[in-house]
């Protein structure tokens, strides 16, 4: 299509763009021809915006690009650029969260994303983190916060629509408040304490009692909440003001004190006659699911139970210690959650987790079961058992941490996108440590003389106003000035100072498979020594080891699109290759933290894209690796706190199935690099889609088929793929300076953030004290002696 | 000779002639009591604000002893405890310090968040907590004995101490300890209310508040709101401060700085009040 403005893109121009973004990989029904048809009449800056957002929206899914492209007019329209990037990535996220079909409904609803940016309508993802702290206050328990089209709760999770409108942020939030309060009333406040597959009647009119008791339980938990919680009387009196007119005369029955579920069972068993229709238009009360509902609740009973006993035995033992403990009693105050436990009498303190146990099951069960006071023995499961994390990780698992990521090409967080398992490795060669000493003696010499040099000393302040010695040069010459007619100085006393260390020092580990063989040999040689240094001066330091998650560690999942993407290795190692580019850039400093806004996922008022002004370096740390004082117990008193990343330069190598080497895939390869490479802005793309090219090109070298010869790749992609390759060992001798060094010199390659999956990171607890017997805990590292995910498993099992 | 400016410097003995209000929670009276029957020393264990402070008040009211605070912080030397040589004039005189002070008196001396001190300060104390019960002053040649009536107490928050400021085996291990905790809710709501002058509904709500930000520990919160803070609060409300505005002021906002956690606690304050 001719172009109207010198400096628009015509069609020809067009095309030749979206072949770059789109390949040939466009879906059936598709044309370029529709794509350019929308672009071409649009000023060059809409069309640049249209084209470098279809370009971030392909890495995720090529139907987002293509609507991404054919959209952005209609959205630039309505939307000012900022509202318009905000809207894009709303479409991912929900891409990220629910998959393609929430993306399309946001990209097409544009009316509806205008509305919110003007504050009619308040999205969920704006206040999830907020209303997960909410309901944290209110249970105590950590409450997930999960997007639906219908509200209900499984006891775990409280489900709520994606967005509301609202008369303002304020007067939304307050909705959703207590939206999720009824939920979370529903388990605390004992819905679920009545089997209600029994008490409901099966067949057709199932489905319409269900509806019928979900209000008849919002009256009545919303009662329970005005009086416990008087600030939500207001809010919740709203909700629950255009209820059925059928609802009226239970309205007082359900308000009482004393009434429970029993009441709402009861009131419905005796009106038949509304189980003929369902109840119209009160979806935002919340629904009944008990199935879903009874699962997680007894498995969390038998879990919390399992620990009580656990704890009940610990606390009896320790009694047994000092006497015969005859009889133990538990009081529990259902409504105040308090637990007292009494052995004969005493009043005792069950541990933490034994109380948190309690606690859980007050809230399950409206009290403590007295057959849990018996003590448990050797029990199946432990506390210690987690499910969750390890090498048995899996995309349903539930992780420790969820962390949002900082995608660069969106520019906006993915929120949590990274998770974050926690672990604990074991390990008894206490052998090790010694040994590495041994064999390394004199450099741990030189290193504990030179870390010796930066000890604190005692220093002697002198002519102080105020001390605990008298300085007697200066009161000699105080008295010298005073005979003398002088008026002689104030500063007579001396003080001694000793500059205390405040340092803390977290070291974390690298234990993939590329760490494998003699740099994992380096690595843990390093931080004994590192140790024995900071045991020198007196300083705090903790070990952690990570591990990325990869397709050998999940399961395979139903969706095909996803099981595909979980073949594709590298992404995490290349986040390690990036970590590693940011600690040769500076390891001293302050590693980021996200703004608080935008580390809890709040979104800006506006609903606009939370950009980071931060550097290119700085947000290609690791996620976990970033939040490495966030993990329980970090020392986060010290001002000095270091984060030292212990790593291998090296790349691991991709591993491509061979059904994913075609011949056709380098050619596309390099196409896609070459047209990348055109744009300087998308230089580290193409260095990346090169290296993959080159990759392939070696790989299919190894395996046959006719594909073409390095040297017709970019030059630069060529070494970076044989230096990404090499494998040099040459500072074996010295450990410390090999790794540094390595780290700081090796090959480093650009790259992209695996764009389909969350990351999984492993975070290992390997040692997290100060001032310990090396010999005792640094031992657990020597169990890892070769950390690959093989090796990891055996340690966890 | 007669100094009376040296005289204002010296530590001041506070002795209690009214009752301080404290509800006992437990068995701490009687155990506090025995150990200072016995010369043992106390070390007092508990989050801040829970009312370890009051409680050596009290104890010192109830024993008739007089009592030597002293906050210990990061600069507190061995000479701020034991005691220094001033210049007055163009002589030197000696000035005891609180320990020293306290030993001699016969009092209750209270270290309050010992941690804070600086390990080699708080070595001072051990002669006097173990069998010995003496106090060097070196810089006199001096060994002062403490009398029966002598009693160390120290406490400190094992919730948000820092591993750097973990206190030495080799000091707590001469201590009988005693733990403290906010008291149970409806105990609580009674404290708050005598404190303050508010009804007992109100401070039942007060309580309730603080209840659901405890829940709140490690969630963004390093600590959730003490019973010092629920006072606080209430004397604001009986001062005719609306309840929300006093909740905000007095417990959401001191309790962190991170805009989080504030609105969290502003959250739960909005929907208690």
């Amino acid at each position: 299509m001719p172009s109207s403005e010198p400096d628009r893109l015509g069609g020809e121009e067009l095309g030749a763009r979206l072949d770059a973004i789109f390949s040939f990989d466009v879906s059936s029904g598709r044309s370029y021809q529709e794509l350019i048809d929308a672009l071409a009449p649009q000023p060059r800056d809409e069309q640049e915006f249209a084209l470098h957002w279809a370009q971030v929206a392909a890495r995720t899914h090529l139907e987002i690009a293509y609507l991404a492209v054919l959209l952005a007019p209609q959205a630039l329209r309505r939307l000012s650029r900022r509202q318009a990037e905000a809207w894009l990535v709303a479409a991912l996220e929900g891409f990220d969260r629910s998959g393609l079909r929430t993306a399309v409904v946001r990209l097409r609803d544009i009316e509806g994303f205008a509305r919110g940016a003007r504050g009619e309508v308040l999205a969920l993802q704006d206040v999830d983190a907020r209303l997960g702290r909410f309901l944290q206050g209110l249970s105590g328990r950590n409450l997930r916060i999960a997007a639906a089209e219908a509200a209900w709760t499984d006891t775990e999770t409280v489900f709520l629509p994606p967005a509301i409108a609202a008369a303002g942020r304020e007067a939304g939030t307050e909705r959703y408040k207590a939206m999720a309060a009824l939920l979370w009333a529903q388990a605390r406040y004992g819905t679920f304490n009545v089997d209600l597959d029994a008490a409901l009647p099966d067949g057709p009119g199932r489905d319409a009692a269900l509806a019928w008791l979900a209000l008849l339980e919002a009256l009545r938990l919303g009662a329970r909440l005005g009086r416990e919680l008087p600030g939500m009387r207001e809010e919740l009196v709203a909700m629950l003001h255009d209820l059925p007119p059928q609802l009226d005369s239970a309205r007082a029955v359900l308000a009482a004190s004393q009434a429970g579920v029993a009441d709402s069972l009861e009131w419905l068993r005796q009106r038949p006659q509304l189980l003929a229709d369902l109840p119209q238009g009160c979806g935002w009360l919340g629904a009944l699911r008990p199935d879903e509902a009874r699962r997680l609740r007894d498995a969390r009973i038998r879990q919390q139970a399992e620990v009580l006993r656990l704890s009940v035995a610990e606390l009896l033992e320790s009694l047994r210690e000092e006497k015969a403990a005859s009889q133990l009693d538990l009081e529990a105050d259902a409504e105040r959650l308090e637990v007292k436990v009494m052995v004969d009498g005493q009043e005792l303190t069950l541990p933490p987790e034994g109380l948190a146990a309690a606690q859980s099951l007050i809230q399950d069960l409206g009290e403590i079961p007295p057959e849990l006071l018996v003590a448990a023995g050797e029990a199946p499961w432990k506390p210690a058992d987690r499910p969750a994390g390890g090498a048995g990780a899996t995309m349903e698992t539930r992780a420790d941490l969820l962390l949002d990521e900082w995608d660069y090409r969106r520019q906006a967080y993915r929120r949590g996108w990274c998770h974050v398992y926690l672990h604990t490795v074991g390990g008894d060669d206490l052998a090790y440590v010694p040994a590495v000493r041994a064999r390394h003696a004199p450099l741990v010499r030189q290193l504990r003389r030179r870390f010796e040099a930066m000890r604190g000393e005692d220093r002697i302040l002198r002519r102080q106003a105020d001390g605990p010695e008298v300085d007697m040069d200066a009161l000699v010459e105080a008295i010298a000035d005073r005979r003398g007619g002088a008026e002689p100085g104030p500063r007579l006393f001396c003080r001694r100072q000793r500059d205390e260390r405040s340092l803390a020092a977290a070291f974390l580990v690298d234990m993939s498979g590329s760490t494998e063989g003699w740099i994992n040999d380096a690595e843990r040689e390093a931080l004994v020594m590192l140790c024995e240094a900071l045991e020198m001066l007196d300083d705090r330091y903790a070990i952690w080891g990570f591990l990325g998650l990869d397709a050998d560690a999940l399961r395979p999942l139903p969706h095909q699109g996803i099981r595909r993407s979980l073949r594709r290795r590298g992404a995490l190692a290349h986040r390690r290759d990036q970590a590693a580019r940011l600690h040769a850039h500076g390891p001293a400093d302050p590693l980021p933290d996200a703004a608080p806004a935008r580390r809890t996922g709040e979104a800006s008022p506006a609903g606009q894209p939370v950009r980071r002004p931060a550097g290119r370096f700085r947000r290609r740390l690791p996620q976990p690796v970033r939040h490495r004082g966030h993990p329980p117990g970090a020392a986060r008193s010290a001002p000095g706190r270091r984060a030292l990343l212990l790593r291998d330069a090296r790349p691991q190598r991709p591993r491509l199935p061979q059904a994913h080497v075609r011949p056709g895939g380098l050619l596309r390869a390099r196409r896609r690099a070459q047209a990348a490479a055109e744009d300087r802005r998308h230089l580290s793309q193409a260095d990346h889609l090169t290296q993959r090219a080159a990759h392939r090109a070696k790989s299919c070298r190894r395996s046959g088929p006719e594909v073409g010869a390095d040297e017709a790749l970019p030059s630069r992609a060529v070494a970076q793929s044989r230096l990404s390759s090499r494998r040099r060992p040459q500072n074996r001798r010295r450990p410390m300076a090999g790794l540094l060094g390595g780290a700081a010199h090796g090959g480093i390659r650009p790259g992209r953030t695996n764009q389909k999956l969350p990351t999984r990171f492993r975070f290992s607890a390997i040692a997290e004290c100060r001032q310990f017997e090396v010999d005792a805990r640094i031992a657990p590292l020597a169990d890892l002696a070769c950390p690959g995910k093989q090796t990891l498993r055996n340690v966890q099992a | 000779m007669n100094r009376p400016h040296m005289h204002a410097l010296a530590p001041e003995l506070e002795t209690f002639a009214a009752e301080p209000y404290y509800q006992p929670v437990g068995h701490e009276l009687e155990l506090f009591a025995a150990a200072a029957k016995k010369k043992l020393p106390v070390l007092l264990k508990g989050p801040t604000g829970c009312g370890k402070t009051r409680f050596v008040e009290y104890m010192a009211w109830k024993l008739g002893r007089p009592l030597v605070t002293v906050a210990c912080h990061d600069d507190l030397t061995s000479a701020d405890l034991v005691g220094r040589y001033l210049l007055a004039g163009e002589e030197t005189v000696w000035l005891d310090g609180p320990l020293t002070a306290a030993v001699r008196a016969g009092a209750i001396c209270y270290l309050d968040e010992v941690v804070e001190a600086r390990k080699d300060t708080t070595v001072v104390i051990h002669p006097l907590t173990d069998t010995r019960r003496v106090l060097p002053v070196e810089k006199r040649g001096e060994l002062v004995r403490a009398p029966d009536d002598f009693l160390l107490v120290v406490s400190y928050n094992p919730g948000y101490q820092s591993v750097l400021k973990e206190l030495k085996q080799s000091t707590r291990q001469r201590f009988v300890a005693l733990d403290f905790d906010y008291p149970p809710a409806e105990l609580e709501a009674a404290i708050v209310a005598r404190e303050t002058g508010i009804d007992g509904g109100l401070a039942a709500q007060l309580v309730k508040l603080a209840g659901l930000t405890r829940n709140l520990k490690g969630q963004g919160l390093d600590e959730g709101a003490s019973t010092r803070l629920l006072v606080h609060a209430g004397h604001l409300i009986a001062a005719g401060v609306a309840p929300r505005d006093a909740c905000q002021a007095a417990i959401g906002r001191a309790l962190s700085d991170d805009g989080d956690a504030v609105a969290s606690v502003d959250d739960l304050i909005r929907a208690v009040f």
